[in-house]
């Protein structure tokens, strides 16, 4: 096999683990604010999940890089341009449909990424996507007992659900773009493009039981993976990084 | 938010610290049915490694010895979960089940059966209507709460001009 790059494994990671950091980050905007005080702790639990997810990822990027950046210099010393979060990530989470749909799209896409990466040539990739698969299966789960309970449930909700859909559907072409990146470290990971009937396996089953309309869109990639975002992110990266910025190295 | 709960009805949950003990009952929540009320036991109860098998049952499905029996009847014994707290402070414990047509049956065999206690409180619930968590979402329930030291507050430590937070 030829020998990969760095540079390319370090890309790769970021927009692993950007992706989920800056869902978690959008999570975590839940404490405090969620409809039940145990859907408060159900979405910060999962924003945990993430963050943690983010901080493996991360962590091995900065080694690969070997400039001395450790996980909290990739996450809050950053600029949105050098962040490659899928855009889907970042969207504001908008109500509580919204947040929960977002999960179970995002969750999916993770679960077939993560099964594929467990036979990654890279052990410690391997070793992350085994770790994470069993929380993205949670996620999963989570997000779908939801969506089918709001979208098979009252009027509003049902509208509400497919108002959701609607919202992100167009930001799931992201997630199945193939790059000159990828294609370089085949074998290390899947080609993008790969994952998606896996994916749609497992997502339109839920939407059709959850009674909603797959909408038919097409021609609309959005490219935060590229580091071309949203006008979202700025705003989330603000509060995220504030302290690191106003306090630099301020540690507790 | 006035009267949102009102809307969820309480399940009861109840933990397995770990292998070769009993469940034991933990809390309770707020659900909208029980499969919901599963999911949300293993984050709220479980996130923090308590146990690695959960039960959970509406509230309304639990019958205590001294207090009205729940509902439902059968024409043939079904089996009830017996669950026993000795005394006051304590958490109610399983200890076996019992058949019986009805929850005042299954009250009154599960004395029979397990003794009577003065301090005691006994509870019976249908078996049938006891949610677990399957064994094969073991991995994404429970394992995936290990390793993560950064959930626990002593992960943090505090400046020491903070110290007596």
């Amino acid at each position: 096999m030829a020998e990969i790059d760095n540079k390319d494994l370090i890309e790769y990671l970021l927009r692993l683990g950007d992706s989920t950091l800056v869902l978690g980050q959008r999570l975590a905007e839940w404490c405090g604010h969620a409809p039940a005080i145990e859907e408060d702790i159900a979405l910060t639990n999962t924003a945990l999940d993430l963050i943690g997810q983010a901080r493996q990822l991360l962590s091995y990027a900065g080694e690969l890089e070997g400039s001395g950046r450790d996980e909290d210099a990739l996450a809050f010393l950053r600029d949105e341009l050098e962040f490659h979060n899928l855009t889907l990530t970042e969207l504001e989470g908008g109500d509580f449909g919204r947040t929960v749909l977002r999960m179970l799209l995002f969750a999916a896409y993770q679960v077939v990424l993560w099964q594929v990466l467990l036979r990654s040539t890279d052990a410690r990739l391997a070793a992350i996507a085994e770790k994470s698969l069993k929380e993205s299966r949670y996620h999963l789960r989570y997000g779908a007992d939801w969506i089918v309970r709001l979208g098979d449930g009252t009027e509003e909700s049902h509208r509400r659900m497919q108002a959701a859909l609607e919202y992100m559907w167009s930001f799931t072409a992201e997630l199945f773009d193939r790059d000159e990146v990828e294609a370089r470290l085949a074998g290390v990971v899947p080609s993008s493009d790969s994952l998606r009937s896996a994916w749609e396996g497992i997502v339109l089953p839920v939407l059709a039981a959850a009674t909603l309309q797959v909408p038919t869109v097409a021609g609309y990639l959005s490219r935060g993976k590229y580091g071309i975002h949203s006008e979202a992110l700025g705003p989330l990266l603000a509060e995220m990084q504030f302290l690191q910025r106003a306090y630099p190295g301020g540690n507790w | 938010m006035t009267g949102f709960h009102d809307q969820w009805p309480q399940y009861e949950v109840f933990i397995k610290s770990r292998n070769g003990l009993e469940h034991k009952h933990f809390s309770s929540l707020h659900a909208t049915d029980g499969q919901h009320a599963l999911l949300l036991a293993r984050d709220v109860y479980t996130r923090r490694q308590e146990g690695n098998s959960l039960w959970v049952v509406a509230a309304s499905d639990v019958s205590q010895n001294g207090a009205e029996p729940a509902a439902g009847r059968s024409d043939t014994p079904r089996q009830f979960e017996v669950f026993l707290r000795l005394k006051p402070g304590l958490d109610h414990k399983h200890i076996g089940s019992v058949d019986a047509c009805d929850a005042a049956a299954a009250l009154r065999s599960a004395e029979t059966a397990f003794g009577q206690y003065p301090a005691g409180s006994l509870w019976v619930l249908p078996s049938a209507s006891v949610l677990t968590s399957e064994a094969e979402w073991s991995g994404p329930f429970f394992d995936a709460m290990a390793d993560k030291t950064y959930r626990l507050p002593t992960f943090y430590q505090l400046p020491a001009a903070v110290n007596n937070m």
